[in-house]
């Protein structure tokens, strides 16, 4: 298994305009695009809708890694057209699937490109500047940091069990016992000297998660362009979803 | 007030954040075989409920403190809502179950330590996380036609029972540890 193509939102660079754009600010277009995306009630502006969020992610080079994401959504909802105009043929029936299958396209093309422009470690620093509890921000932080580290620990446990046993991955799957043995009690022990380790290390340098600094990030001109622009093009497909009702 | 995050300590928080990591990882794994058959996270969220119930029991164990499962599912949302797969109906539900689950074990044992204490967290947890997500596409327009609100009951406790299995499996793992002199 390709680790790095499977966790590449936490493993790949960003580049492009948005990855200087304050992830509060993009986290409130998120937020936004997914509350409009479940009141517009026209097809075509929703299409327009998750148009506009593909453009954003192809800008900042990170559509290589979406599409899977993005195409099972497409390829289910043509099959499920598929089916209902085989099974049915009842134009309500479409137009309603068409529509769930839009939004759900939005809000994960939305949420997307928002993964494919900010790295982790920008995303808890901008939780800290809104105050969100050091605590909270602290696990978000051991959480990201861990994620690929894990996994590369996980994927080493696992060759190794298969090279011990001479046996290939599905014969490994269909044996509980030896995965409960060979890979998940080395991996949560593993998990646990790690957590021991990181406690220790922050303990000894006198950290405190409640008074950790506070975030550097702010506001600057880019985001006010970037919310304004969201802000007119939200504003003018509300104002069509209107006229078209 | 149920709990405060200001008595967590460092070594509850860190490893806290190492078994949001261990269990993201877990489910990450497991969904992406159902992803080939769905691409409703309703259905994946079925599939991971037994190993990802197996990993939070270990943590909820090691802590014992009420407010765990929040963090948990709070931290988890954050990820799930906006990173990977960055769909953000995933941060209520998550959240949601945690502080539910929090609630129904504070009234009930007060902490996080004995079996039955995991069974019920882990079972409420998964009930409210499947309904949230379960409801969340009525929001966007699924036709009611297509998803009938005792299928949605259903399917939470399918996946309540999944996930008590797999607390009860992860007591068994937490035994071993304890005797082994792994976990404290």
């Amino acid at each position: 298994m390709d680790l790095k193509a499977v966790f590449s939102p936490f493993t790949s660079t960003p580049e492009g305009f948005l990855v200087e754009v304050n992830p509060l600010s993009k986290l409130t277009v998120v937020v936004s695009a997914t509350l409009l995306s479940a009141f517009i009630s026209d097809l075509t502006l929703l299409i327009i809708m998750g148009v506009i969020f593909t453009a954003l992610i192809a800008h900042s080079g990170s559509l290589r890694f979406a599409a899977p994401f993005l195409s099972f959504i497409i390829l289910f909802w043509l099959v499920s057209l598929a089916i209902i105009m085989v099974l049915s043929g009842n134009p309500h029936t479409m137009g309603f699937l068409s529509l769930f299958f839009a939004r759900f396209f939005i809000i994960s093309a939305a949420g997307l490109s928002f993964a494919f422009t900010t790295e982790p470690q920008k995303l808890a620093e901008s939780l800290r500047s809104v105050r969100i509890p050091g605590e909270i921000v602290f696990t978000l932080t051991v959480t990201l940091r861990y994620i690929p580290a894990l996994a590369v620990e996980a994927s080493s446990i696992w060759d190794s069990l298969k090279l011990r046993t001479s046996l290939s991955g599905s014969s490994i799957i269909r044996r509980p016992s030896l995965l409960y043995r060979g890979l998940i009690i080395p991996l949560i022990i593993r998990t646990v000297k790690i957590s021991d380790e990181v406690a220790i290390a922050a303990e000894t340098r006198g950290f405190n998660p409640r008074e950790g600094p506070g975030g550097s990030l702010r506001f600057r001109g880019r985001d006010i362009t970037f919310l304004a622009f969201f802000t007119v093009i939200f504003a003018s497909l509300v104002i069509m979803d209107g006229a078209v009702v | 007030m149920l709990f405060r995050f200001r008595d967590f300590t460092t070594a509850d928080l860190a490893f806290t954040g190492l078994i949001i990591a261990l269990m993201y990882i877990v489910q990450t794994v497991t969904i992406l075989g159902v992803a080939a058959i769905t691409p409703v996270d309703a259905f994946k969220s079925i599939a991971s409920a037994f190993f990802v119930c197996i990993v939070i029991s270990v943590g909820l164990a090691k802590v014992g403190k009420i407010g765990t499962f929040t963090l948990i599912g709070l931290v988890n949302g954050i990820i799930c809502g906006f990173i990977m797969p960055a769909f953000l109906p995933l941060l209520p539900a998550t959240f949601l179950g945690g502080l539910a689950a929090d609630a129904a074990v504070g009234l009930t044992y007060g902490v996080y330590s004995s079996r039955n204490s995991l069974l019920v967290g882990c079972g409420v947890d998964k009930f409210i996380e499947t309904l949230v997500i379960l409801t969340v596409p009525f929001l966007f327009g699924f036709s009611s036609f297509m998803l009938a609100p005792a299928l949605i009951i259903v399917s939470a406790i399918t996946v309540s029972v999944l996930g008590m299995l797999g607390a009860l499996v992860g007591y068994g793992i937490i035994n071993e540890l304890r005797r082994a002199g792994a976990l404290d």
